[in-house]
């Protein structure tokens, strides 16, 4: 049975799908699978706001809708009212602070799948627990009273600093290091942890603090410890398949070429080597696991429909490495190589200049070279003392704090491209591919031709769509649609102005 | 069907090999490899095997000798570059002409170049050539490995033109330019000697080649 068939009449409640990720799963359930309901679960500003108002501001404005947007026209916001709908939801509370009124209002779902999440590396740990880790408890709690299945969506590297091959398997309460664990326990310890006194009002000092317990067992750090826990806390109940999807990247299609949202891992990579910045602490023969944002809908897709089949998988991968490896210094070399070619088309002098004769490398972290962030920024702090107040001080301060800020990241990016080396096996996602008729639902990730894709592709959809955001910058958003688009039922939206 | 074999350097462009070598060695990815690829190439240019080994293949195996390591991503990207930039702006326009009265006359056209097909898209796509017979890098593991596969275009003789023209070289022209391109040219049926260097235009001379030269 195909995907469309399989999904054909089913209702789906959505989370999550003002992010990266879901945004073009939407789009993606929208445009490909018109027999699918959807329920979006978002979050509102009070009571009085209406749930479809932020989804309205999403589609009229977010490049990922582009397409529905020009297919559509007028029509979009009936042909909308007609495909979904929205809840005003809290994945923080228990059943998405839904009452009992909404849930018997909302029976016949037939899937949850819970995309939201925070993603950034450190966040608060209590924003992270609760968004991260509660979230996909609350998410698997409202699924059984629903009677649904939950495909959750997680990161592959829950998976912790367990090197080597990476099973589609997830033994419920055994750490990353292998060590035994109360998962509850677990949450419940880490909250406490971040109200003990001294880090009560303290974000850095939580961070610290939950990132060393999570070394403890074997993640890296904020935010695969608390995706890691929520796998955990959810794991061993039926009817849940977790999803992992890799470093997620620019789209190869849909809903355009490069489209990209957010600061993911990429982003401030690319950024960095394309300052003056050249030698990146990395292993150059280390799995560098991308996948396309638009693959990962099409995975979560076939996952979706897999969940409801008679054998729902427990847990998958999307990911590239074990069908096409790409190293993380073939990544640095072709992001030197798009560079080169972005600033002979867009550059200044100085541009060219320097990325025509000055490529990025990968230098091992064990032996840094002369202009090592860490080195620049004790030499900047040591300058800075000994200049006298005015231009020279300013220039030596500013120095610093950049190199400071580049040290701290790549120490957040070092267990990512430096200390560590995972292949994730993508067996179930390429088994339930190759069952699926359809080309449109096909998991085609062996076919990319990374080299095509980092220069045509992703490099560029950084630069539009990214690396803006590093330095402060803004991200170009679509103008809003005149008449402003309304998701109801009846005439299109220009008949209801006029 | 009759054929007209045109070595792309000399005849159609100016740049030679040991220009592509240079051109690639100078944008190496590290520093070390810059320094490494640019006296590789200045070696292969200073120092000429003699004896046996005085042929053009062994010499493009030396200047190639140079690209080890090279990546296949920045052979293909660079090679790009170099192609439009270096190979296209250089277009002869005497060859040029005989190129595109070759292909009024009804004849097959094969470029035949020592520079490696990655660096000939752009003037492949201008030319539109019948056939490209270029040099080709050996990768392991998606990096070059410095060495050619055969047949190395530059050692190229007048069995290899029997061979490549269905075992008989009649009805084949070839245009050359170099010494190096003599084997073949006295295997053709006919040939023409463009922008000769002093070894060749001798030899044209002696045997009563017809000779183009630059401007003409």
């Amino acid at each position: 049975m195909s995907v469309a068939d399989s999904l054909s009449g089913k209702r789906i409640l959505l989370t999550g799908a003002t992010g990266f990720v879901g945004k073009v799963f939407l789009a993606f359930l929208l445009e490909r699978l018109p027999g699918v309901q959807i329920l979006l679960a978002v979050r509102t500003r009070g009571r009085v706001e209406r749930p479809l108002i932020r989804v309205e501001r999403m589609v009229a404005t977010s490049p990922a809708f582009r397409p529905l947007r020009a297919r559509h026209g007028d029509h979009l916001g009936p042909w909308l009212a007609s495909r979904l709908d929205a809840v005003a939801s809290d994945v923080e509370k228990p059943l998405f602070g839904w009452t009992e009124d909404d849930l018997a209002a909302r029976s016949g779902i037939d899937l949850v799948v819970h995309c939201a999440g925070l993603t950034d590396f450190a966040p608060d740990p209590l924003r992270a627990l609760a968004a991260n880790t509660l979230g996909a408890h609350h998410a698997s709690q409202l699924a059984q009273r629903l009677g649904a299945h939950l495909v959750h969506v997680s990161t592959a590297f829950a998976v912790g600093m367990a090197d080597g091959l990476v099973s589609e398997q997830l033994d419920v309460g055994v750490s990353p290091l292998g060590l035994r664990f109360d998962p509850i326990e677990e949450v419940r310890a880490a909250f406490a942890a971040c109200r003990e006194s001294d880090v009560a009002q303290d974000v850095d000092g939580r961070v610290s603090r939950i990132t060393e317990r999570a070394k403890r067992l074997g993640w890296a750090n904020v935010y695969t410890y608390t995706k890691g826990l929520a796998e955990h806390l959810i794991g061993a109940r039926g009817r849940v398949t977790i999803v992992r999807p890799s470093i997620v990247e620019c789209a190869r299609a849909v809903p355009f070429a490069g489209w990209n949202e957010g600061l993911n891992t990429s982003g401030p990579l690319a950024w960095l080597i394309s300052t003056a910045f050249r030698d990146l602490p990395a292993d150059p023969d280390a799995p560098f696991d991308v996948v396309p944002v638009d693959d990962v809908a099409i995975g979560l897709v076939l996952a979706c429909a897999a969940a409801l089949g008679p054998q729902p998988p427990a847990l998958l991968h999307l990911a590239s490495g074990d069908v096409r490896p790409l190293t993380l210094g073939r990544t640095i070399e072709l992001t030197g190589l798009a560079m080169r070619r972005w600033a002979r088309d867009h550059g200044n002098r100085w541009d060219r200049l320097l990325f025509a004769h000055l490529d990025p490398v990968a230098v091992p972290a064990e032996a840094p070279g002369p202009f090592a962030a860490a080195r620049v920024a004790r030499f900047a702090r040591w300058a800075s003392e000994q200049l006298g107040e005015g231009s020279w001080r300013e220039a030596a301060l500013t120095t610093a704090d950049q190199a400071e800020r580049v040290d701290r990241m790549l120490a957040l990016y070092r267990p990512f491209i430096h200390d560590h080396r995972w292949v994730f096996r993508t067996d179930t996602v390429r088994a339930l591919s190759a069952l699926e008729p359809d080309p449109d639902f096909r998991w085609t990730v062996g076919d990319i031709d990374w080299r095509r894709y980092w220069i045509d592709v992703e490099y560029p959809g950084l630069r539009r769509w990214c690396i803006p955001l590093v330095w402060g910058g803004t991200i170009e958003k679509d103008e809003a649609t005149s008449p402003p688009l309304r998701i109801a039922a009846g005439a299109p939206a220009s008949a209801v102005a006029k | 069907m009759s054929r007209a074999y045109f070595r792309l350097e000399g005849v159609l462009v100016d740049a030679g090999p040991a220009r592509f070598a240079y051109w690639m060695a100078l944008r190496s990815q590290h520093l070390g490899d810059r320094v490494t690829g640019l006296a590789t190439v200045v070696a292969g240019f200073a120092f000429r095997p003699r004896g046996p080994l005085s042929d053009g293949a062994t010499a493009r195996r030396l200047t190639f000798g140079a690209l080890r390591g090279t990546s296949e991503d920045r052979l293909a990207e660079l090679g790009m570059d170099y192609g439009r930039d270096v190979l296209l702006e250089g277009l002869r326009p005497a060859g040029w002409d005989l190129w595109e009265r070759a292909r009024a006359s009804g004849l097959r056209r094969v470029l035949v170049a020592e520079h490696p097909d990655g660096a000939l898209d752009a003037i492949v796509e201008r030319l539109a050539p019948d056939e490209v017979v270029a040099n080709r890098f050996e990768v392991v593991r998606g990096r070059l490995s410095g060495r050619l596969i055969d047949p190395v275009v530059g050692g190229l003789d007048g069995a290899w033109l029997r061979g490549h023209a269905g075992g008989s070289a009649d009805g084949c022209t070839v245009y050359g330019s170099q010494i190096d391109d003599a084997p073949l040219m006295s295997a053709a049926e006919a040939c023409v000697a463009v922008h000769p260097d002093r070894g060749l235009r001798s030899l044209a001379r002696d045997c009563g080649w017809p000779i183009v030269e630059a401007g003409a």
